[in-house]
């Protein structure tokens, strides 16, 4: 049962690591509108709930090596 | 996973990055050519999803209470919020949802924009007047766009007709010797308050024992000719801004002449060190006779010593900040003075109109209360800051005040007016004693920072150690409009 779910979160990696990608360029994206326009990003966005959850996507990754 | 799935995956994220990029630049650009601000604080919106709101919180922070499902409680004077908006707009209308509970000493509700931030100055806008709501409801009224002309016996079918004889002879129309009060009305292009023909017989001119520091404006009269006025500025070099000095001169509404002083100074600012000082002198010939107003432009670092001016009155509005280590009198029109020591080595006691008010701790605001104006003030030293709705001259027989009466917290019972005229749009009543409010102000000059502008909520009066009224605020909604993207591109190749 064990090994099965270890092959299931390996068959979702990808994605994972997509959405990582995902948040990281996100957060990237708020940094350079926050230097550029301030306070506009963060109008919509919690920038510290972006980085909370791509924080918890990256410790996904960690935890399963390929 | 399969990799034209990845790809599928990919491309989503992309796209929905690229919709978030567009849509942040469609808000910069506001191609509507409007932007609104809404806060309600009856409803708790703030969630860890959500962002920040776009109308920060109240600061002080002391000053306000904000229960579960609101509203906002302002208990003491002044409330300060962020307002952002993606860019500037030429205009800015503010709405405001409330419920007053206001006393005869906390009559007046107003909000604004801070306009200057190196004077710290605001332009503020009536949102609420206890006295014009309440007190002159019984008198008739008559109104021409938002003005409106308070008669205690009805003398005028209109606000013209009463402007046209008040602007030409007044003498017969008037019962009580304050006569007219205003509330938000430029009276520079009303005839002054004084007979002008009891001046100009004192010649000689005023020398001010002490300095000045910061930013003043006085009254001055001359009996025409020539304009002598002379000092000198010292810099203290305290704060990190550079310290330049501005002087404009108005004659009623118009303005004469100006004058700036760069600070070429060669000492470092925030070092603390003292500057040589600056001598200066300002000559200006061929003025008519009467009332000049004369505004000196500094910040706080600034002392403007050994002023000289060759006329017999002098009198400061509003605010003096008088800088000398002996003991100085002055005299206020004003039956009200307030106070605030900065400097440890100013704390004293002081003499207003006879009574003893003792100024203990810095940072803290004073009070004192007289029956009737003109009283005397006396100080063991300077360097404390008095300010009151009046003026402040060395002697009674330099006080000049060409200003009319004002309806605020300081105003001239009921019974002692004829005629108040005011510019101000009555509160729409709501439900449950809630009113609204909406306030218009051409925001293209106003001072925005990192995308964001300043907006103030004042009850002058209103201290969190005296129960003399409280506001509720149910929401604050501000509008922000001018030219559309199209208008814009329009504009910029002269279309």
């Amino acid at each position: 049962m064990k090994k099965l779910g270890f092959i299931t979160f390996l068959s979702w990696r990808p994605l994972l690591e997509e959405i990582f990608y995902f948040f990281c360029s996100l957060l990237i994206l708020g940094g350079i509108f926050e230097i550029l326009l301030p306070g506009l990003f963060v109008l919509y966005f919690n920038a510290a709930f972006l980085a909370a959850i791509g924080l918890g996507v990256l410790l996904l990754l960690l935890y399963v090596r390929r | 996973m399969h990799s034209a799935n990845l790809l599928k995956i990919r491309l989503a994220w992309v796209s929905l990055l690229a919709l978030i990029f567009f849509f942040l630049i469609w808000q910069f650009l506001s191609p509507g050519g409007s932007w609104t601000c809404r806060r309600d604080f009856s409803q708790n919106s703030a969630s860890f999803l959500s962002g920040r709101s776009c109308l920060g919180e109240a600061s002080p922070a002391e000053r306000v209470v904000l229960g579960r499902g609101g509203p906002l409680l302002m208990l003491a004077d002044p409330l300060y919020f962020s307002v952002f908006s993606p860019r500037a707009f030429s205009h800015a209308e503010v709405e405001i949802i409330y419920r007053p509970h206001f006393s005869s000493s906390t009559p007046v509700f107003e909000a604004g924009f801070l306009a200057d931030a190196d004077l710290w100055r605001y332009r503020l806008r009536p949102v609420y007047n206890l006295w014009l709501e309440k007190s002159f409801r019984s008198w008739p009224v008559k109104t021409q766009d938002n003005w409106r002309l308070f008669q205690r016996q009805e003398k005028f079918t209109d606000v013209a007709e009463f402007l046209q004889t008040w602007q030409g002879d007044n003498n017969n129309i008037c019962v009580f010797k304050n006569c007219l009060a205003l509330y938000n009305i430029d009276s520079s292009s009303f005839p002054p308050t004084l007979d002008l023909n009891s001046f100009g017989q004192k010649i000689g001119g005023t020398s001010l024992p002490f300095g000045l520091r910061g930013t003043h404006q006085f009254y001055f009269y001359l009996s025409g000719g020539d304009l002598d006025i002379t000092g000198s500025l010292l810099d203290g070099n305290e704060n990190k801004d550079r310290d330049d000095a501005e002087f404009f001169l108005f004659y009623g509404k118009e303005l004469i002449s100006s004058l700036r002083l760069p600070d070429d100074r060669t000492q470092i600012e925030e070092s603390g060190v003292l500057s040589a000082e600056q001598n200066f002198q300002i000559i200006r010939s061929n003025l008519k006779s009467g009332i000049y107003r004369l505004e000196f432009r500094a910040n706080d670092d600034l002392t403007w010593n050994n002023l000289r001016i060759n006329s017999a009155y002098l009198s400061f509005i509003h605010r003096i900040w008088p800088i000398s280590e002996f003991s100085l009198n002055l005299i206020t029109d004003a039956s009200y003075l307030q106070v605030k020591a900065l400097d440890p080595a100013a704390l004293q006691t002081i003499n207003f109109g006879g009574q003893s008010l003792n100024i203990s701790s810095i940072y803290k605001q004073y009070e004192a209360l007289a029956d009737v104006g003109g009283q005397t003030i006396n100080l063991s030293r300077g360097s404390i800051i008095l300010e009151n709705n009046g003026v402040f001259a060395l002697s009674a027989d330099a006080l000049l005040n060409p200003d009319y009466p004002r309806l605020d917290r300081f105003a001239p019972s009921v019974e002692q007016l004829d005629f108040v005229l005011a510019d101000y749009e009555p509160a729409v009543i709501l439900d449950n004693g809630w009113l609204r409010s909406r306030l218009d102000f051409a925001s293209g000059d106003l001072y925005r920072e990192n995308g964001r502008y300043n907006l103030i909520l004042s009850v002058p009066g209103l201290q969190l150690d005296r129960a003399e009224g409280l506001l509720e605020i149910k929401e604050i909604k501000v509008h922000f409009y001018g030219k559309n993207l199209m208008e814009k591109i329009k504009d910029w190749f002269n279309l």
